[in-house]
């Protein structure tokens, strides 16, 4: 028992934590051509967020990033970024305009930053990582957050199945055919 | 004073005589050019950027001309030194055809390099000109008529940043987005993605006179326009598919196939081709390098030079350079100037062209720090120094080029003396990368482009909301 209490505070310890989150949301979803996945920080302090810079992963064998549509919770102005770094991999990046007064005052303690769209391309389970590059909060002080990432499973189209089993089908009664005959 | 008369010299002058930009012999062909780059012209949705080429034929019969220009996206990588390749003239036996082919290279999709297209003049009479737009890229439609933000800038890929090879097409590549300033066609916030065409900041134009009748030329499909690491790229991100702009007429008979722009563009002219590749030269490769900031990233600047070589040149084709400094005003870098805090230098002062294309190089040398009021001009001159196998006269000025040198203001990436959007845009594009002490693009000055800088200049802006 002592030993864990130990462990708990040597772990709590070791990892920083933070009041902040980025997290992928839907965690899980179904998809059959395409999905959005959201995602949103949550408990920003009172300095909230002035800009961001992450990268998320998935497994393009199964979807692939077709668009990323940003938000800007209050109207405010700012620019944001994309690009597709490589297989699997992009860096999605923002910056507000706004003055830190207005952002302070108007921007809420959690939002969604970006709608990320995926297409599916294969059947199976994709993780959508994230790793924060750096966020920086109104006053263009730098400041950590958590992670939570989500995942994306890409089934076949009703359709699909209908056909695969359509074809399963007529393939037994073949060889069922066959083996009267004989 | 001084400068305003220095400054201009027979260029400014040509250009106050006539109302409009000089032209400028094409060496070794009877035409005379002037190229103007990012010029505004409003488009349906989009502004698009252009360059403008106009030609004269100064020849006593008309010519038969063709224009390719291509270009790049400005900002590149600190010690990187990029190429601008040339459009290549190739005969393709079987089918009598003459190609010519701007192909972009993955290199070239990694540092923003395009093609911006050719064009055909069928027939150009004597004494006639013609200006030819090219569209280098576009930018958002702003509701309110100001002018947008131009952010057509190359930021680095990994691959760039860490030395290594570049990555799969596509790499080095990006869409920008501006939230809520902009509104689209209905009048909605655009408050997502708008995919920005690469802004091309600088133009290489291209001269070909090709004397045979009864062309045809084929705008190539832009599927079949596509090598293969492309068609993955455009299908992994159906948005770059605002690069290549699908070809209005797929054959355009008329010779104005001039809607085939784009990274990735190949004209196809049949008939009889191999004569006019005979008489078809590559003459200037022109490189417009407009600023030397001291203080920033930029501490030299190349110069490139390309020269006709076909037919081959006999015989060594020396061409000369050098560069006069015009101090501005409370300029204190002029050689020889009391105090003078560094020296430039332009090596080397000669370049033999006959085999290959050659550069030079504007450098500075000096201490760290230099005055803050430091401003002038360099002029540049390339001139022939030997006759080049015949093909040229010594002493015939073959190009000039200014470049600008101006004090640079921390976030004040552009250099336009202010900070606003277009200046984090920049900063935005090139998050990732090093940067050395006194680079205006960390402004955190912990040696790294981060989001924190373009937020801290952010918070620089002359205006509210970091409007131009």
């Amino acid at each position: 028992m002592v030993k864990r209490i130990l462990l708990a505070v040597l772990v709590s310890c070791a990892a920083p934590t933070f009041a902040a989150t980025l997290s992928v949301t839907p965690d899980y979803q179904k998809i059959t051509n395409s999905g959005v996945v959201s995602v949103r920080v949550d408990g920003l302090n009172e300095n909230r967020l002035g800009g961001y810079d992450f990268f998320v992963t998935w497994d393009p064998a199964i979807v692939s990033l077709t668009s990323v549509l940003f938000a800007a919770p209050g109207e405010f102005d700012g620019l944001g970024q994309w690009e597709l770094l490589d297989l699997g991999l992009a860096s999605v990046r923002a910056v507000f305009f706004a003055d830190p007064e207005d952002l302070v005052a108007s921007q809420p303690e959690g939002f969604v930053l970006a709608d990320l769209t995926f297409a599916g391309v294969g059947s199976g389970i994709s993780l959508v990582d994230l790793e924060i590059s750096e966020l920086t909060d109104a006053f263009a002080q730098p400041f950590g957050a958590e992670v939570a990432n989500g995942a994306i499973e890409v089934v076949p189209e009703p359709s699909t199945v209908w056909l695969i089993a359509g074809g399963a089908l007529v393939a037994a009664n073949r060889v069922l055919r066959r083996g009267f005959r004989r | 004073m001084q400068r305003s008369l220095l400054g201009c010299g027979l260029v400014c002058a040509a250009t106050l005589a006539s109302g409009q930009v000089a032209l400028k012999p094409v060496p070794a062909l009877q035409l005379e050019y002037s190229i103007q780059t990012n010029i505004p012209a409003k488009a349906a949705g989009n502004q698009d950027m252009e360059t403008l080429v106009t030609v004269k034929n100064t020849a006593a019969a008309a010519q038969q001309v063709m224009v390719c220009v291509r270009g790049d996206s400005r900002f590149v990588v600190a010690g990187r030194e990029l190429s601008l390749g040339s459009a290549v003239v190739t005969v393709k036996a079987a089918g009598t055809q003459l190609q010519c082919s701007k192909e972009t290279s993955n290199t070239d999709l990694d540092s923003a390099i395009g093609n911006m297209g050719c064009r055909v003049l069928q027939s150009l009479a004597a004494g006639a000109s013609v200006p030819l737009r090219f569209v280098t890229g576009s930018l958002p439609r702003d509701p309110n008529d100001r002018t947008p933000v131009q952010d057509g800038i190359s930021r680095p890929s990994n691959n760039q940043r860490e030395g290594k090879p570049p990555g799969p097409a596509g790499a080095g590549h990006r869409t920008r987005t501006l939230t809520g300033r902009y509104k689209d066609d209905a009048g909605a916030p655009i408050k997502g993605i708008r995919s920005v065409r690469e802004i091309m900041q600088t133009s290489t134009v291209h001269f070909f006179t090709m004397p045979v009748a009864g062309w045809e030329m084929a705008c190539l499909s832009r599927d079949e326009a596509l090598n293969r690491d492309d068609k993955a790229f455009v299908a992994q991100d159906p948005p770059k598919r605002d690069y290549v702009l699908p070809c209005a007429t797929p054959r355009n008979r008329t010779l104005a196939c001039n809607q085939c722009y784009g990274m990735q563009t190949r004209f196809v002219i049949d008939k009889n081709l191999p004569a006019a590749v005979k008489h078809s030269r590559e003459i200037l490769n022109f490189k417009d390098v407009p600023l030397l900031a001291l203080q920033r990233r930029d501490l030299s600047i190349p110069i490139e030079l390309g020269l006709a070589r076909v037919p081959p040149i006999a015989g060594p084709c020396n061409v000369s350079l050098s560069a006069q400094f015009i101090p501005g005003v409370g300029g204190a870098l002029a050689p020889g100037f009391p105090g003078e805090p560094g020296t430039f230098s332009l090596t080397p002062s000669a370049i033999d062209l006959a085999a290959a294309d050659g550069a030079g190089t504007l450098s500075f040398t000096g201490p760290a720090s230099v005055p803050s009021n430091f401003a002038g001009d360099f002029f540049v001159t390339a001139v022939h120094a030997d006759s080049c196998g015949g093909l040229a006269t010594p002493g015939e000025t073959l190009l000039t080029e200014w470049i600008r040198v101006r004090p640079q203001l921390l976030c004040d990436v552009n250099q336009s003396g202010a900070v606003d959007e277009a200046d984090i845009a920049e900063i935005m594009a090139a998050i990732g990368t090093e940067a050395e002490a006194g680079n205006p693009l960390d402004v955190t000055g912990d040696r790294l482009v981060t989001v924190s800088d373009a937020r801290r200049c952010a918070l620089q802006c002359a205006k509210p909301n970091c409007a131009p």
